[in-house]
């Protein structure tokens, strides 16, 4: 398999099917994906979410490729994971996969260009070149005027604007992203899940968003209760006119 | 990415100071403890080092160090000089003898008499005086070892060495030999007063070989016609450091001292470095989940590793530079900053940090990148 993804709009994006995985052995074991089956869709927002301990980040992990599954498989535009090696899974993920974390993870001693850049200089872009890619996204995410800043001098809300610019700098396929907004007030994390909501609308990119807070279902498409290590229901999310239909056909 | 290795690394000032900083200090005591030794040890053969034009050493066979003196018999000069290979041969005398001070204390006083006409052995360097007058009767040069306590005698001071009178004519300022007691140069003749003894009073003969000769061949010529001792000057100074390191406490005391700052250091830069990565720890699982490998993770910790090594061998051998700057051939701290030992503390350092990098290494690679979603 090769490690870039051709996006094809007749696939599913993401695919997973009897996904099994558990920590632990014998009597410590404890089972935390019990058989998930779950398709996210190109062009599409599907948010994960679910009660503490159900196994939506376990699960996101998965997808990512960052963990091995117990059994099952992840197909991403149809492609398996499981047949990748670990160095082809890393090599996967530079080229395809854009992570938000709900801890931001920016490097402190690095600038804010320096560290939207990492994923460009990881792929082997020439420096210059990254870091004026890395401009671009960060004015696009409203901190082009504080490229030499440090995170540190950052608000909550911006620095997880910087680590959406990291994760949107290569243009991945694949956007994962872990409760992005826990650690923002309601109008900063509005204005993230706007960034993602823009950056979703394209028919050879999907976000998968795993999330408690209710306030930002509207700007999913689809919502993905989990519950014991399953999924209970899958369902379209609210209708919000405000983060709906811009681009037509892109919610199947 | 390496070059974001290095910010990462710059980055936070206190941490990559104390990283430096810790190295710098282990490099510092490694340099300087073995700089001291370096320069004891060569004090302790000197005397042979001082005489470059002596090519050859002629000594009683038994003898294993310049420290170690039998005398010979007189005639042993106009032997050596008739043996195949020998361009001249001329002799000194080294002995020990009592001098009377000016404040009515005695010291004990090194006494070496040389040749009146090839004055070979005698100090080239003063302090005052007129050094042309050692031919005048009486006459010695005196050399106090940057000691206070015989800077008493000076240029003009009459002595009595071993009962017999001696008038200092220059203070010499050659460089400082192993012991502390003050250095007397004078004629053969006169040193052979000052120092009464046996029957046999040269110390040596001291050889330079005819252009063309090999030296180890006339060491052997010398030794097969004289059945005297013969040693190259260069063998001579070694086996006299070699004696000293082996069968003094110097070289495992001063060894151990190397030794307890490296371990302090390595100790303390190790330490630092690994608390390092561990705290970078998370930031290294993110770039592994955002797809960086592990050949380049190895790369950027061993690059990090690699240049507070090298900045802290450089401050640290700058540090012991700068203690030994102010220390010269007469001070009584030894010195000597040779490119083998700046070789053995750079390899130390850079062992040391490597080693520290590759157990951090080992954590970081270890590390699931899923550790990032926790």
């Amino acid at each position: 398999m090769a490690t870039t993804i051709v996006p094809h709009p007749m696939r599913t994006a993401v695919e997973v099917s009897e996904l099994r995985k558990g920590f632990g052995e014998g009597r410590m074991r404890i089972d935390v994906l019990r058989g998930v089956e779950l398709k996210a869709r190109g062009g599409e927002i599907l948010l994960l979410v679910g009660p503490s301990g159900c196994g939506k980040t376990t699960l996101l992990t998965l997808i990512a490729g960052l963990l091995e599954p117990d059994s099952g498989t992840v197909k991403l535009w149809g492609e398996p994971l499981e047949l990748l090696s670990s160095e082809e899974k890393t090599a996967f993920r530079k080229e395809n996969v854009g992570f938000v974390f709900q801890q931001f993870n920016l490097i402190p001693t690095l600038t804010i260009r320096e560290n939207a850049a990492i994923p460009l200089l990881i792929r082997g872009m020439a420096e210059k070149q990254a870091f004026a890619r890395a401009a671009e996204m960060l004015d696009r995410v409203g901190l082009g005027n504080r490229l030499t800043e440090r995170p540190g001098k950052l608000s909550g809300g911006q620095q997880q604007r910087v680590a959406i610019a990291r994760a949107l700098v290569g243009d991945p396929k694949l956007l994962i992203c872990d409760e992005p907004t826990a650690s923002l007030d309601g109008e900063t994390g509005a204005q993230v899940m706007e960034i993602l909501r823009a950056n979703a609308l394209h028919p050879d990119r999907c976000t998968i968003v795993v999330t408690h807070d209710h306030r930002i279902f509207k700007f999913g498409d689809r919502i993905a209760q989990m519950r014991d290590g399953t999924i209970e229901s899958l369902e379209d999310a609210p209708q919000t006119e405000s983060v709906r239909g811009i681009v037509p056909g892109v919610r199947g | 990415m390496l070059k974001i290795a290095l910010r990462m690394l710059i980055g936070d000032t206190a941490k990559y100071l104390a990283l430096v900083l810790g190295l710098a200090f282990s490099t510092t005591l490694i340099v300087q403890q073995g700089s001291v030794f370096t320069g004891l040890m060569r004090r302790a053969a000197t005397q042979v080092e001082s005489i470059p034009q002596a090519e050859i050493w002629v000594m009683d066979a038994a003898t294993r160090y310049f420290d170690e003196r039998r005398p010979i018999e007189d005639t042993a000069v106009q032997r050596v000089r008739g043996v195949e290979g020998v361009e001249w041969a001329e002799p000194v005398f080294f002995g020990m003898g009592t001098a009377q001070m000016p404040d009515r204390t005695f010291a004990s006083v090194l006494i070496i008499g040389v040749d009146r006409g090839a004055r070979l052995g005698l100090a080239d360097r003063f302090e005052d005086g007129h050094p042309e007058a050692i031919t005048e009767p009486d006459a010695i040069y005196w050399d106090h070892l940057n000691l206070p306590i015989y800077q008493q005698v000076k240029t003009g001071t009459t002595l009595e060495i071993n009962d017999r009178r001696a008038r200092v004519v220059a203070v010499a300022s050659a460089p400082r030999i192993f012991l502390s007691t003050p250095v007397v140069y004078t004629t053969y003749q006169r040193a052979l007063a000052y120092s009464p003894g046996s029957r046999k009073r040269l110390t040596f003969v001291l050889v330079k070989a005819k252009p063309g000769f090999d030296h180890a061949q006339v060491v052997a010529n010398i030794q097969s016609a004289t059945g005297l001792g013969a040693k190259t000057s260069d063998t001579f100074f070694w086996e006299t450091v070699r004696f000293y390191l082996k069968n003094t406490g110097i070289g495992i005391n001063f060894g151990l001292t190397v030794l307890l700052g490296f371990v302090v250091g390595a100790a303390v830069a190790g330490q630092t470095f690994f608390t390092f990565i561990v705290e970078n720890t998370r930031h290294f699982a993110a770039l592994k989940a955002m797809g960086l490998s592990n050949g380049k993770l190895v790369a950027m910790v061993l690059l990090q590793a690699l240049v507070v090594g090298v900045l802290g061998w450089g401050l640290g051998v700058g540090a012991a530079t700068l203690f030994g700057h102010r220390i010269t051939d007469r001070s009584v701290v030894a010195f000597l900053l040779t490119p083998h030992l700046l070789g053995i503390s750079f390899v130390g350092t850079l062992t040391t940090v490597l080693l520290a990098g590759a157990v951090s290494v080992r954590r970081v690679v270890a590390v699931p990148p899923a550790v990032v979603f926790r």
